[in-house]
């Protein structure tokens, strides 16, 4: 692999986007540009992680993360167990720590988990020393979708400084939107939420974001959309009056594009509530990168795990 | 047993600061004598440099586990715990299991008031079972001999319930003690909703949930015409909304719980559980509010908010892990070291007068004749935060392996001299 051996990330685990600076961006960056072309050859599989075991812990249902990460590891050659719990462990009756110290002592080299928990992958880190990815924890962070979707619009638009991103929908009960605005403002994007005001956290803009709750105002300023998924399985309460009315004033269709007559670039890290948030003709248009995403989720979490396997 | 407290400063507002050092002869639990210079043959002697005396401290708001959770803080390990912090004198909350509602439960936790040095003074609950539906037998209960009335950390919801048992203790002169927060503007809330909650993404417990509830409670102290302790204050709308009523001092007061007067949401950027409180830390410009009102008297009473736990409701996942930390060991530390603006005396009449005034406990006195009730301590000393000092039965504390300022030597009641270090002393 032509990648500089001397180049590390600054930090042992993936726990957030808050926690990498501008040059570990680049670094994964670079790196996952190498693996794509790797994934591109007829043989798709390198021995770099070869000899090290991975676990998966998934305690919330994944489907699209969780094979991303498990075929990442395949292709670096990594041997990998799996574990998935529709429930917490607490749940269950055993501690998170019990679980993991349980599959640790199975002598696993890394960890990569979804929890429901905000700081689940925090807490992990503070009692266990394998280096660990955060797959998605509660409302927290998703760090690994925030670099595919950032990575996927930089393949259309170039560096993204000074570039508008906006992200649309449920910000309240979403990691991806978090971990998306940390990571494009660290990449010197301008970043602007839009989603009826019941969606939107409060405090938002201290992260350095504007606030928009007009979606044909947001589509016309920005160069990229993210669109993201209505949480309803997070929801406890109504934050909206009716998934009808959420999908004529906040969906993106065909006809708000028209008014907004630009090339825009949209996103949805999956999976779509085709209808709601987004209708079928915009999320299979030439304009919609989501399966660009998809692919590009393997290489950036080949590269992840590469980098933080070469700091072990 | 004789006891001679040598070259001590005393912290109270019957001798002028000018006053100079004074030697302290006290026998059989009472003081015989303040003086200079003072002999006594039999008389074990204390000397240390800077050794300052007040009062007794009182604290209001410590929870404990006696009966039913004694693993998490028993009668005895509190009682060690409030002498190591000052503390001769407790009004902890009535949430135990059983729960103080009855006047059995009141004579479990006096019942050897006598024979230690800190006597505790119950609150009782204010609904029956804290169920938040009716109220308790409250006269039976004033009788008995509790101090307050309160449903502790669980706010009473019910308008009518909290008008009602406010009313009622009219008729006994007793005080109502609420914790003002509106739940239902806090779903699943699990820091201060601001910046920190937003980059965390937890749920938000916000400050207008404070705020709604104490115009709420302030409506009702009007109606009823009680008497109000709001415990828990948080926030500056809490503050200024308390400023803005004509019956502060008289029939209404208020408490900052310890924690929240020192620390701010900028310290929960790592997750740390134990800075997981109810009411929860929030911003620095609330803490600042917070200390204003302390100095300015809006706030008469600092509470310790402690709330022992075991590891096993701590070491989870931040959302799963119980809200609160222990505290009553460290609050004159606390105070020292980050809230140093607070002058001693002001300190000791809201760590022991305000309480007692507004509780209506017999205030001591440090004078010839009295019973000596009081708190040793070295206000510019270091002391370092160490497990092995612990007397608390919990661990779920913030601050192990601070160094901090302030430092408690013991404290002396009913007879008792309970020092925090055993070589202190020796006869001379």
């Amino acid at each position: 692999m032509p990648i500089d051996k001397e180049a590390q990330l600054s930090t042992k685990s993936l726990l957030g986007i808050k926690d990498l600076t501008k040059q570990d961006l680049r670094l994964i960056f670079q790196t996952t540009e190498q693996f794509k072309e790797v994934l591109n050859r007829p043989i798709k599989k390198v021995p770099s992680l070869r000899d090290l075991t991975i676990a998966n812990l998934f305690f919330e249902n994944s489907t699209r993360t969780r094979i991303s990460f498990e075929l990442a590891e395949k292709r670096l050659s990594a041997d990998v167990v799996n574990f998935s719990a529709a429930s917490s462990s607490l749940k269950k009756g055993e501690t998170l720590l019990d679980t993991v110290n349980n599959i640790l002592s199975m002598k696993v080299d890394m960890v990569v988990m979804r929890h429901p928990a905000p700081g689940a992958c925090v807490f992990l880190a503070n009692h266990i020393n394998v280096p660990i990815i955060n797959a998605g924890d509660g409302t927290h962070e998703h760090p690994t979708q925030a670099l595919l979707d950032a990575f996927s619009i930089q393949e259309r638009l170039g560096d993204l400084s000074g570039k508008k991103i906006a992200i649309i929908g449920d910000i309240l009960h979403s990691r991806v939107a978090l971990s998306n605005i940390l990571c494009l403002k660290k990449l010197g994007a301008e970043v602007e939420v839009c989603g009826p005001p019941t969606l939107i956290p409060n405090y938002i803009s201290s992260l350095g974001v504007s606030v928009s709750y007009s979606l044909e105002n947001t589509l016309k300023w920005c160069d990229a959309a993210n669109v993201l998924r209505i949480q309803l399985e997070r929801q406890n309460t109504r934050y909206f009056p009716s998934l009808r009315e959420y999908a004529t004033y906040f969906g993106v269709n065909k006809q708000v594009l028209s008014k907004v007559n630009k090339d825009l670039i949209i996103l949805h890290p999956g999976p779509i509530n085709r209808g709601v948030e987004i209708t079928s003709e915009v999320a299979d248009s030439p304009n919609a990168i989501i399966l660009d995403q998809v692919e590009n989720g393997v290489a950036v979490r080949m590269a992840v795990l590469y980098l933080l396997a070469s700091k072990g | 047993m004789t006891w001679l407290f040598k070259n001590v400063t005393l912290v109270d507002r019957s001798f002028p600061s000018t006053s100079g050092k004074v030697d302290i002869l006290i026998s059989e639990g009472i003081i015989r004598k303040i003086g200079v210079d003072l002999i006594a043959s039999d008389a074990k002697v204390i000397v240390m440099d800077d050794l300052h005396v007040s009062i007794g401290w009182m604290d209001l708001g410590a929870s404990h586990g006696d009966p039913g959770e004694e693993h998490r803080e028993s009668l005895s390990s509190l009682r060690a715990t409030a002498a190591a912090g000052g503390f001769t004198a407790l009004a902890p909350w009535p949430d135990t299991y059983p729960r103080v509602d009855n006047k059995a439960a009141i004579h479990y936790l006096t019942q050897s008031n006598e024979q230690e040095a800190v006597e505790i003074f119950p609150i009782a609950s204010l609904s029956e079972k804290g169920e938040g539906k009716e109220m308790a037998e409250l006269m039976d209960l004033h009788k008995a001999g509790a101090i307050g009335f309160s449903d502790g950390l669980k706010p009473v919801d019910n308008a009518g319930l909290f008008y009602r048992a406010l009313k009622y203790m009219n008729g006994f002169a007793g005080i109502c003690i609420h914790f003002p927060m509106d739940f239902n503007l806090a779903v699943d809330g699990q820091i201060h909703e601001g910046r920190i909650s937003a980059l965390l993404g937890l749920p938000g417990i916000p400050d207008v949930a404070e705020d709604l509830m104490i115009q709420r409670d302030l409506s009702l102290l009007d109606y009823a015409d009680g008497k109000l302790l709001l415990w828990g204050l948080s926030s500056k709308v809490g503050v200024d909304r308390l400023q803005k009523s004509e019956k502060l001092n008289q029939s209404l007061f208020a408490a900052v719980p310890i924690f929240n007067l020192v620390f701010s949401e900028d310290d929960l950027e790592s997750f740390d559980v134990n800075f997981k409180l109810m009411p929860p830390l929030r911003t620095e410009n609330d803490k600042m509010a917070l200390k204003s009102a302390v100095l300015d008297g809006t706030i008469q009473l600092i509470s310790s908010n402690h709330l022992p736990w075991e590891s096993e409701h701590k070491k989870l996942e931040f959302p799963y892990a119980s809200f609160g930390s222990i505290s009553l060991q460290q609050i004159f530390q606390m105070l020292r070291t980050h809230f140093s603006e607070l002058p001693l005396i002001n300190l000791v009449d809201i760590l022991a007068y305000n309480p007692r005034r507004i509780f209506k406990v017999e205030i001591p006195v440090i004078q010839e004749g009295a019973k000596a009730n009081l708190t040793f301590f070295l206000p510019n000393a270091k002391t370092v935060i160490l497990k092995n000092d612990n007397t608390s039965l919990s661990e779920n504390s913030p601050l192990w392996n601070e160094t901090m300022n302030g430092k408690v030597v013991g404290v002396f009641n009913n007879g008792k001299l309970v020092l925090n270090d055993e070589v202190l002393y020796s006869d001379f």
